[in-house]
Parts: structure tokens; C-alpha cells; sequence
């Protein structure tokens, strides 16, 4: 300001081109002046607005939580849950440790530190990695909270994170063929992860009808049946009888869906929905069932199993050969080839075909898992191919059919079509069933009578379960490979429903390849392999639902065994 | 510096305009800040809640729960006997009755039949 006034007074004393001179360059100086306080006054703003005003909003919390906000939204994947809101499949941002070697201040010191927090490290590898020329090394992928917050411990300005979305299976081995996993890339590859693949990319969840604790059971029974016979694999399914929810599903052997690459190939076939089988005798309860349908006839009705029936150059025997003149309840209950044969033939071939049709049996389930099964249908259905057909022969579908199938015939007649999704609970579900009637109330009843008696007095003994009232039906079919039916080749099944007066639960147990041990006298029939599993699984059942036995209930078989010679 | 009247209220008007410009644009930039850092915060603890699910659902896996039950503390599965019906929930012996005087007036009637 003094240099300012002494200008002035020069300049007052000035004149002419001098004094123009001097104002101009008094002019430029305020100028010049008002620009550099102009400068300095914004920059004092702005240093005030960010050290005071916007303080609350740079610690270092709230920067990381910025970081996350600026991440696209609706871009993880959604999750998969069971019935009961157990999670089965989820995406977890995991923190994967890498290192930058040029930052690190101390790398033994780091290294010896790192090797104490992830045992699988090793010292000297990690060492040398720290001490490489590189500016981008990975230490661990994946890494959990813990070690995380162990690894900010040691204050290593060179180690730092990077998130990356994993996909978490809680359930491990036992959802995967059903829930199924995904690519790296977070596409889904197989089961409900890929058939939801669309729905679940765009962020939104999936409640699926399973049961883990249910699952958990069945995976067990399962499992235990296999090792028990030394079998191949096997499958297993418990469905609710009236809407076709599938509470578990299960096929062995499995995989760990974390990593399916140390799992053979054989591991992610899924048996229950894509694999393709001859179930044999518990199609007795469809060719059965469409007797019952199509003749109004008494249960005292008889089939005489004496003799094979020969059929051009086939021989349709029994395997429990009664040689004698059976009931339908006995028929059912000795499971006689012979008996449904002729079922079949009195049926007539086509409308036991379109029965099955009806069932479901002959064509490929619309349900939410793309891994899914065309049955197996003979290309012409002549006099062979119902006869067959009667008990499960010459013709293959998948253990979920069956289920779907059998479930419709024990509650009520409504067509079943399974569903892995779960709709909700109660009175809407109940409403929402499928109303579409394939047999009558009185065949459906008769045939939980039938069923129960193959549990109580036949083949099915194994499978009781006192206080529960199962019903059900064995199946012992050969495998068909190069030359025709291999007699040591069984596929073992049980299929059963409870309680049978009100089933609401079916039950299925198949066992692929079982070898007969010492507890079973060396047989490796249904009976023997299945039943006892099924017989365990309903005790698990009834257990994990609630379900209190009624040990006083009337025996439900009992209008039958006037038409049945049972044995003592 | 002779300055008019109209050239002061201008550059008045400019330096008002501009502090108010300032002051909504910051208003603006913390509400914008504030929403992200909700956002931040909603993400967050769904990260969080979704990691102790699947937290929840490992410890509490069923094939784990066996087999801890079985190894710590020799828990087998239960039968289905072990599930009560009411019948053996019912009282063995009816309740006492404890003998109460319920005040009142004379001759009134507290429930039940006659």
C-alpha cells in the first residue's frame, strides 16, 4: 500500500504521456493484484470445505464404503435358498491377497508373517516372490475375514487386496447335483444355478422346494445303501404326494461344487433326472392301477400263475414263483410278473399305453432343471411290449418320474408334475395343485390298500416303519446290456408313500448295481437293499417333521387279507 | 476507480449468484455423497448379512451338526417313539383345585354351567 501511495504522489506531480504510463501500470497491478487474492480466497475456501465441512466424510471407512457404492449395482449374483430360507448357494465378495514387491519394506519379516497366517504358504516361496522384480504378485486367492484383518495387522504398505465374487455352496456334496454351480465367470453350468441362470444374474434370489435337513437324510440313506452293497450309485426322492414339491432329491455318486474337477465324470451325471431306467415291479402299481381303472371287477379276481406265459420268443416269469392262482392283492403282493402280465394284456395295449401317457411316465418332466430325461418308450407297442411294460420292463424312465407318478396315483388321482421351486405355504399351495384327474378316488384308495400290504405281508416287510402306516412297492429289475438282461446286474428300487390313508409324503430309494452281503444272504433284491433304507428314512422323516407315530390307527390292509393266503 | 451505480449492483448480483451457485452445488455434492455412502452402507451389511448366512449355514449343516453330536457328545438320531402325542402329554392325575373365595356380591355367578 505504501508503494502504492508513493506512486500516486509521483504521479500527481506527473504529466503528460508519463502520468498515462504510470496509470496503466497502476491499473495492471490491481488487476494483477485482485486475480492473485481471488486465488488465494478460493483456495482458502476450498481448504476450509474440505478439512472442515467435508471432514465427516473422509475417514477411511467411509472411503472404502464409497468404493463399494461405486461398484455396479445388480451386478452380483443372486442367491438360492431352501424351503426354510437355508442358504444353499450365495456369491461372497472374497479378498484376494496380493503383494506388490517394490513397496515392501521388509520382505523376510513380511514373508515369516504371511507363512504364520496361511499355513499352506510356503516361507522361502513366498520370500522370493516378495523379493522378485515384479510389481504384481498374488500371495492368496480367497482369503477369510480373519486372516484379512491379520494380514492389515502387520502394516505392510506392499501387501493390499482384491475382491473378487466367489460362489459359496453350503451344502457342499449334498445339493450339488440339484442346486448345481457355476463358471468363473459367475454363468450358471448346471442344475437350478443354470436353468435360474437369467434370473439369478439380474441379482434376484431363488427359494427352491428342497429340505436341507430332509435332503441330509436322504443323502445318507442313499449313500449308506450304496456302501452297504458295494453298489455302482443310486438316487432317492422324497416328494410331497399333493403338490409335487420335491423336499429332496438326491444322486450318488456326487460332487463338491467348490471343485468339480477333482470329481470323475460319472460323479456329475445326475441319476435322478437324467438318468433313464428299467425300474421293473413298481410299475405293477401303474399296470395295477389301470386295471383297477378299466375293470370294474372285485379284488378277488384271479390270474392264474402257474405256469410262464410265453410270449413268441419270450418267457415272462416270476421271480418269487408262487405256481399257483393268484388274487390282485396277491398278484401285487408277491409282485408276480405272471399276474401283471395279464393285467396288462386284459388293459388292452393301448390304453395302458396312453395310461402311462397320462402318468406322465412316457415323456420328458417340464420341471426347473435342465438336466432332464426323454424316457425310453418301445418304438411299437405290440402284445410284448405291454406285457412287459406291466412290470417295468422294455421301458426306462428316470427315478423322479416314477415318484411324480406314484404320487399321483396315492392322492386321489390328481396328475402330479414335480417342481423344485417352492410355491409358498398353506392353503394357497393346496389350491394351486394341478386338478387334472387321471384316476378315480376308489382305484386310488384301492391301491394304497395294495400298497400297504406289500409292506405288511410282501416283498416290501423291510420297509415298515411301526406307527407311520407305509405303503409302498419293490423293484428288482435286471439291467439290459449287450446280449440282454444281466442277472447280476440289478437296479434295486422302493418306492413308497405314508401315511397311506392320507399319504402325503413319497418316498423313492434306488440302488444301481447292488451286491448281495451277508446281512441279506447274499440277495441284493429290493427288499433287501432299499426297503431297510426307506424304513430308515421315514424313521429320520418323522423325526425331523413332527410326525408322531399313531400306533392305534385301524390297519389299513386289513379288507384285503381275505383275498390274500399268507403264509403260517 | 469511479465505479457506477448499475456496474456495482451487477457485479453485486454476480458475487450473489455465484455464492448461491456454490452453496447448491455443495448441497448437492454432499447429498449425492451422503446417498452413496447410504448405499455404501446398504451394500455393505447385505455383504455382511449374506456372509454370516452362509456363515450359519456351514456351522449349521446338518452333516456337520450329526457329526458333531455324535463325536462331542454321543447323540445318536432319535427314534420316532421319542415324539409325544398328547394322549401321553395329558395329566396323569386331575389338577387340584386350590380352594379360592372370589369377593363379590352374594349370589353372583362366575361362569360355567349350573
Amino acid at each position: 500500500m505504501i508503494f502504492y501511495r508513493m506512486m500516486r504522489r509521483n504521479a500527481a506531480k506527473l504529466t503528460g504521456d508519463r502520468s498515462a504510463m504510470l496509470d496503466l501500470a497502476h491499473g495492471r497491478l490491481v488487476v494483477l493484484s485482485s486475480f492473485f487474492a481471488i486465488i488465494y480466497m478460493v483456495l482458502a475456501v476450498r481448504a476450509f470445505d474440505i478439512s472442515v465441512v467435508q471432514a465427516k466424510f473422509w475417514n477411511m471407512e467411509d472411503a472404502g464404503a464409497i468404493v463399494v457404492a461405486e461398484a455396479p449395482e445388480g451386478k452380483r449374483r443372486g442367491s438360492i435358498y431352501d424351503r426354510n430360507g437355508n442358504m444353499l448357494a450365495t456369491s461372497l465378495d472374497m479378498a484376494s491377497l496380493y503383494a506388490d514387491p517394490y513397496l515392501i519394506a521388509d520382505p523376510e519379516k513380511t514373508a515369516r508373517g504371511l507363512s504364520e497366517i496361511f499355513p499352506s504358504l510356503n516361507f522361502g516361496k513366498t520370500l522370493r516372490s516378495l523379493q522378485s522384480a515384479r510389481r504384481f504378485v498374488w500371495i492368496e486367492r480367497n482369503i477369510s475375514p480373519r486372516q484379512q484383518e491379520a494380514v492389515m495387522q502387520l502394516g505392510e504398505p506392499g501387501l493390499a487386496f482384491r475382491y473378487e465374487e466367489k460362489r459359496v455352496y453350503p451344502a457342499k456334496n449334498e445339493m450339488a447335483h440339484l442346486v448345481g454351480m457355476t463358471n468363473v465367470d459367475g454363468r450358471g453350468l448346471a442344475g437350478v444355478e443354470r436353468s435360474f441362470d437369467r434370473m439369478l444374474a439380474k441379482g434376484q434370489d431363488v427359494t427352491l422346494s428342497l429340505d436341507m435337513r430332509l435332503q441330509h437324510a436322504l443323502h445318507r440313506e442313499v449313500g449308506k445303501a450304496i456302501d452297504d452293497f458295494n453298489a455302482m450309485g443310486g438316487a432317492g426322492v422324497i416328494m410331497d404326494a399333493h403338490t409335487g414339491e420335491v423336499l429332496a432329491g438326491v444322486s450318488l455318486p456326487d460332487f463338491n461344487p467348490h471343485e468339480p474337477g477333482l470329481s470323475e465324470a460319472a460323479a456329475h451325471f445326475n441319476r435322478l433326472t437324467l438318468g433313464v431306467y428299467e425300474l421293473g415291479s413298481v410299475f405293477k402299481i401303474f399296470s395295477t392301477a389301470a386295471f383297477l381303472e378299466t375293470h370294474d371287477v372285485p379284488m378277488s379276481t384271479t390270474f392264474d400263475a402257474r405256469e410262464p406265459i410265453k410270449v413268441g420268443r419270450f418267457t415272462i416269469s416270476d421271480y418269487h414263483a408262487e405256481e399257483r392262482i393268484l388274487t390282485v392283492p396277491e398278484v401285487f403282493m408277491v409282485s408276480s410278473n405272471i399276474g401283471s402280465a395279464m393285467m396288462g394284456q386284459a388293459v388292452g395295449g393301448q390304453r395302458l399305453r396312453q395310461f402311462y401317457e397320462d402318468l406322465g411316465l412316457l415323456s420328458a418332466m417340464n420341471v426347473e432343471v435342465a438336466e432332464v430325461a426323454s424316457p425310453l418308450v418301445p418304438d411299437r407297442w405290440g402284445e410284448v411290449a405291454t406285457m412287459t411294460a406291466s412290470y417295468g420292463h422294455g421301458i426306462a424312465t428316470t427315478p423322479l418320474n416314477v415318484a411324480a407318478a406314484v404320487a399321483t396315483v396315492v392322492n386321489g388321482g390328481y396328475l402330479i408334475e414335480p417342481t423344485f421351486v417352492h410355491a409358498g405355504e398353506g392353503d394357497k399351495v393346496r389350491d394351486n395343485r394341478n386338478k387334472i384327474s387321471v384316476i378315480s378316488e376308489e382305484t386310488s384308495y384301492k391301491m394304497r390298500e395294495l400298497m400297504r400290504l406289500v409292506v405288511t405281508d410282501g416283498t416290501g416287510k423291510n420297509a415298515d416303519v411301526p406307527g407311520y402306516r407305509l405303503g409302498g412297492k419293490t423293484g428288482t429289475a435286471e439291467k439290459s446290456g449287450a446280449g440282454g438282461y444281466q442277472r447280476k446286474k440289478l437296479i434295486s428300487s422302493f418306492v413308497g408313500a405314508f401315511p397311506i390313508n392320507d399319504p402325503r409324503y413319497v418316498v423313492m430309494v434306488a440302488v444301481d448295481e447292488p451286491k448281495g452281503n451277508k446281512k441279506s444272504y447274499g440277495y441284493a433284491t429290493a427288499g433287501w437293499v432299499a426297503a431297510p433304507a426307506v424304513q430308515r428314512l421315514v424313521k429320520t422323516m418323522a423325526n425331523i417333521l413332527g410326525m408322531a407315530p399313531d400306533y392305534d390307527a385301524p390297519s389299513y390292509e386289513h379288507p384285503l387279507r381275505q383275498y390274500v393266503a399268507l403264509e403260517g | 476507480m469511479k465505479m457506477h451505480l448499475k456496474t456495482a449492483l451487477v457485479l453485486c448480483f454476480a458475487i450473489l449468484s455465484g455464492a448461491m451457485l456454490v452453496y447448491t452445488s455443495q448441497r448437492v455434492h454432499d447429498a449425492q455423497r451422503t446417498l452413496r455412502m447410504a448405499r455404501a452402507a446398504v451394500q455393505k451389511e447385505t455383504q455382511t448379512t449374506r456372509m454370516l448366512q452362509a456363515e450359519w449355514a456351514f456351522l449349521s449343516a446338518p452333516d456337520r451338526l450329526e457329526k458333531i453330536a455324535g463325536e462331542k457328545l454321543d447323540l445318536e438320531g432319535g427314534a420316532p417313539r421319542i415324539i409325544p402325542s398328547f394322549e401321553v402329554l395329558r395329566p396323569t392325575t386331575a389338577p387340584q383345585m386350590h380352594d379360592a373365595s372370589f369377593s363379590g356380591d352374594a349370589g353372583e355367578h362366575i361362569g360355567g354351567h349350573e
